[in-house]
């Protein structure tokens, strides 16, 4: 800002109108001296006339092509040809003269038939047939040689030709149409129509013996001759350098010579001298005092232009400056918006006035409205930054909740695992018992089985005392038996009295022996009864065994089957808390996500609260850089922006709905 | 009979518990119980009738006899087939007891405290170290009250069994 204030500074308004004035004036002094240059340049230079003498050749060939072209035209529109070979010629070659004549009317028309005489006919040029019968552009163009801008001596004059030849319907060479125009007039007519003084000056003159001519207007051309030879050139200095010169008529002429300047002259093509362009050498003198002339008017031109340019740029940038100051209070952002410019005259910068007082009115408006604004937005701005702030408490708070929440979810997950774990040991232990338990079943069913084998075998053993039981009472019974046989015996004994005393002994006898064996078999009795007793206490001993093994095989085998059950209890409790596991990792999971999120608000939070500080910031600003303005405050606009309001209303709004 | 003059034996057998005796010479003999045909209209004193070898004999229950129970029918029961002068019967007995040889006079009479029905059908008590054995008076026993009448009526009878002894 203050660097282009500077530079305006260097180049006020008026410097630039003065500098524009001169760089014109300058533009148009170059301009001039260029011109003056260039006249002083084309007088001096000798070296112009070869360039002069080039262009001439360049156009004179474009000349005889387009000759040429007409002839051959001509010869074929016409049918030459046929005309001449019918003995038409005449009629033909004059309709072709007329024909031609509208256009260009050549200073040289020939027709020319079989045997190189020329056809007669009104228009056409007479040339006298002796000068054809042996010449060698008659051959030439016989032969069907097409000429275009060759040169030619005929009748005295040297022409330059352009030919085409006329063919039967068979093909065969008949005849020739020749045109021709004079050379002189050609290189006189080059100089007199060139645009440039310079060359207009310019006199072609060919030195030859028998064709010579000169637009030199001389006494005695003659004369000419001598004075080109070389050993009459004298050296003369043009701009740096010396050159040749003639000196002829007591003037000195620059010149440009052409060498080997070859024409159809009778039965040959030959040399027939040289071709000089020659010009008057001005006097050097006089152009330089011309330049020098022009140079001093340049330099008055100049201070002229100056003063007039210095007196317009004041006059044009007083009021501009006037108002230039008027601003530059505003510009520095505490000037007096309350304040009007002078309008003056209607004219441009009347007009100007006018609409910086319009442009004043407004800033004064938005400056008073950007004043009230930036004190909305600065109390707002001071409100969201306090939000944010709450939001960005809150949201650390919520970071660090989750944050423990994310511990004790992974510890609770440790848990479960270890919960998990233990499961399975438990289910580890639980089949190691229901083995266990298994194999103690099985050994009851052993202890069973012995048991039983055990009874069976006391049971016949039972049923062994019963039997022997069975035999001591048949013996008891015989010894019964026997005692009352001996009883009777001894009864008889006694009847028989005194006979019988012998017997009565026997019988006693035999009474005490059945005494005894009754008393052996009531003994064995006994003792069988007591063993029956006992094994009858063994076998109920046995079945109360048997029924104990049966009723703990049966507690056994329900204590399994509980187990089993346990054992599935555990196994799926086991499963379970697997799958609450990882539930658990998915929930630790999610809460690594959660609080990723928890982290991503936090950091929102932050800016927000950073972008409501820098927003405040920017609100005071707002004020420090309007607060320098003066404000009418009758004047201030009573529609107070209406947006700005209904945002902050908004934001308010939206900062309880975040309480 | 008679003849023994140092000692006398007796056969020896217990009903109701208590320990009786016979003297051998009346005793012909002793047979196992068999079936007793039970009788009608007769005292309870007579169980019934037996058939030994092809002989009717009255079964008679000492215990009811004496007064002193009743006597039992099991295995250990036994029938005292007793002759008294020709008049047989079968005694039931609860078991026998060994034969006994006695001094004749360690028969003594039978205490007064006994009733009389009972002491009246003993010859006397032998007391024995074991227990008093009482020695029954067959002649008595089958005179007794209660089948004297049943005996009288039977009367007719007796010359057809006499011959046959």
């Amino acid at each position: 800002m203050s660097k282009e204030r500077t530079r305006r500074a260097r180049f006020g308004l008026r410097a630039q109108i003065m500098v524009t004035i001169l760089l014109v004036g300058a533009v148009e002094a170059g301009i001039g001296i260029w011109r003056v240059y260039q006249t002083h340049r084309d007088a001096s230079r000798s070296s112009f006339l070869n360039t002069h003498r080039q262009r001439f050749e360049s156009q004179r060939e474009q000349l005889g092509e387009s000759m040429a072209a007409n002839a051959a035209l001509a010869v074929g529109g016409f049918d030459l040809g046929g005309a001449i070979t019918r003995g038409e010629g005449a009629a033909v070659a004059e309709r072709i003269v007329a024909a031609l004549s509208d256009t260009s009317p050549p200073d040289l028309a020939l027709v020319l038939d079989r045997e190189g005489r020329a056809v007669q006919a009104p228009g056409l040029t007479p040339v006298p047939a002796s000068e054809l019968a042996r010449a060698r552009l008659v051959r030439d163009v016989l032969s069907g040689l097409v000429l275009t801008d060759s040169l030619a001596l005929l009748d005295g004059r040297l022409y330059q030709v352009s030919s085409a030849p006329a063919r039967d319907s068979s093909g065969e060479i008949v005849g020739a149409l020749v045109l021709g125009r004079r050379f002189d007039a050609l290189a006189a007519r080059f100089s007199r129509d060139s645009h440039r003084e310079a060359a207009r000056r310019v006199q072609p003159t060919l030195i030859a013996g028998d064709a010579s001519f000169t637009t030199m207007t001389l006494e005695d051309p003659s004369t000419l001759y001598d004075v080109t030879s070389p050993d009459r050139w004298i050296q003369v200095e043009d701009g740096p350098e010396i050159v040749d010169a003639i000196d002829f008529g007591g003037k000195v002429w620059h010149f440009a010579r052409q060498e080997d300047f070859l024409a159809y002259s009778g039965a040959e093509l030959r040399d027939v001298g040289d071709l000089f362009y020659v010009r008057e050498a001005r006097e050097e003198r006089g152009a330089k005092e011309k330049f020098h002339d022009s140079l001093w008017t340049l330099g008055a031109v100049g201070v002229l232009t100056l003063a007039v340019g210095w007196f317009l740029a004041w006059l044009i940038t007083r009021r501009i400056n006037r108002y230039v100051r008027a601003t530059e209070d505003l510009a520095r952002g505490e000037g007096d918006l309350t304040k009007r410019l002078e309008v003056g005259r209607a004219d441009e910068l009347g007009r100007l006035a006018t609409n910086l007082n319009a442009v004043f009115g407004h800033i004064h408006d938005l400056a008073a409205k950007v004043q009230r604004a930036a004190f909305q937005v600065g109390a707002s701005s001071a409100e969201i930054g306090a939000a944010s702030r709450q939001m960005l408490d809150g949201a650390q708070e919520q970071a660090r909740r989750t944050e423990s929440s994310t511990a004790a979810v992974t510890e609770l997950s440790a848990s479960i695992q270890q919960v998990a774990e233990n499961a399975t040991e438990a289910t580890r232990v639980a089949r190691k018992s229901g083995a266990s338990v298994q194999d103690a079943i099985s050994r009851m069913q052993g202890i069973r089985t012995t048991v039983d084998e055990a009874a069976a075998r006391i049971h016949e053993l039972g049923e062994s005392g019963k039997r022997i039981g069975n035999i001591v009472e048949v013996i008891r019974q015989i010894s019964d038996q026997t005692t009352l046989l001996a009883l009777n015996a001894a009864i008889e004994a006694a009847h028989a009295g005194e006979h019988g005393k012998g017997f009565a002994v026997v019988a006693d006898e035999v009474s005490g022996l059945a005494k005894r064996v009754g008393q052996s078999a009531r003994d064995i009795e006994e003792l069988i009864a007591t063993i029956r007793e006992q094994t009858v206490d063994a076998v109920r001993a046995m079945e109360a065994g048997t029924r104990e093994v049966e009723e703990g095989t049966k507690l056994v085998t329900f204590t399994l089957a509980d187990l089993q059950s346990l054992m599935q209890v555990v196994e799926d409790t086991a499963q379970a808390v697997q799958e609450q596991a990882v539930a658990s990792d998915e929930i630790a999971r999610n809460m690594d996500t959660v609080q990723r999120i928890a982290s991503d608000v936090l950091s929102s939070s932050e800016e927000a609260v950073e972008q409501g500080d820098h927003l405040h910031r920017l609100a005071h600003g707002l004020e420090e850089s309007v607060k320098g303005f003066k404000i009418d405050p009758s004047r201030v606009p009573d529609d107070p922006a209406p947006a700005l309001p209904t945002s902050t209303k908004a934001l308010a709004s939206g900062d309880k709905t975040r309480r | 009979m008679s003849g023994e003059v140092e000692t006398r034996k007796l056969v020896s057998f217990e009903v109701a518990a208590r320990a009786l005796a016979a003297p051998i010479e009346l005793v012909r003999e002793t047979v196992d119980p068999r079936p007793i045909t039970p009788l009608f209209g007769v005292p309870a004193a007579i169980v019934g009738l037996v058939s030994l070898r092809g002989e009717l004999l009255a079964v008679l229950d000492v215990g009811r006899l004496l007064g002193i129970g009743v006597a039992r029918r099991d295995e250990g029961s036994r029938l005292v087939v007793v002759d008294v002068e020709g008049r047989q019967a079968a005694l039931l007995v609860d078991r026998l007891g060994p034969l006994r040889t006695i001094a004749r006079d360690a028969l003594r009479p039978p205490p007064d405290t006994l009733p009389a029905t009972e002491s009246a059908l003993l010859l006397g008590v032998v007391s024995l170290p074991e227990r008093p054995l009482a020695v029954l008076d067959l002649r008595r026993v089958l005179d007794a009250p209660p089948i004297r009448p049943f005996r009288e009526r039977r009367d007719p009878l007796e010359p057809k069994e006499s011959p046959t002894r």
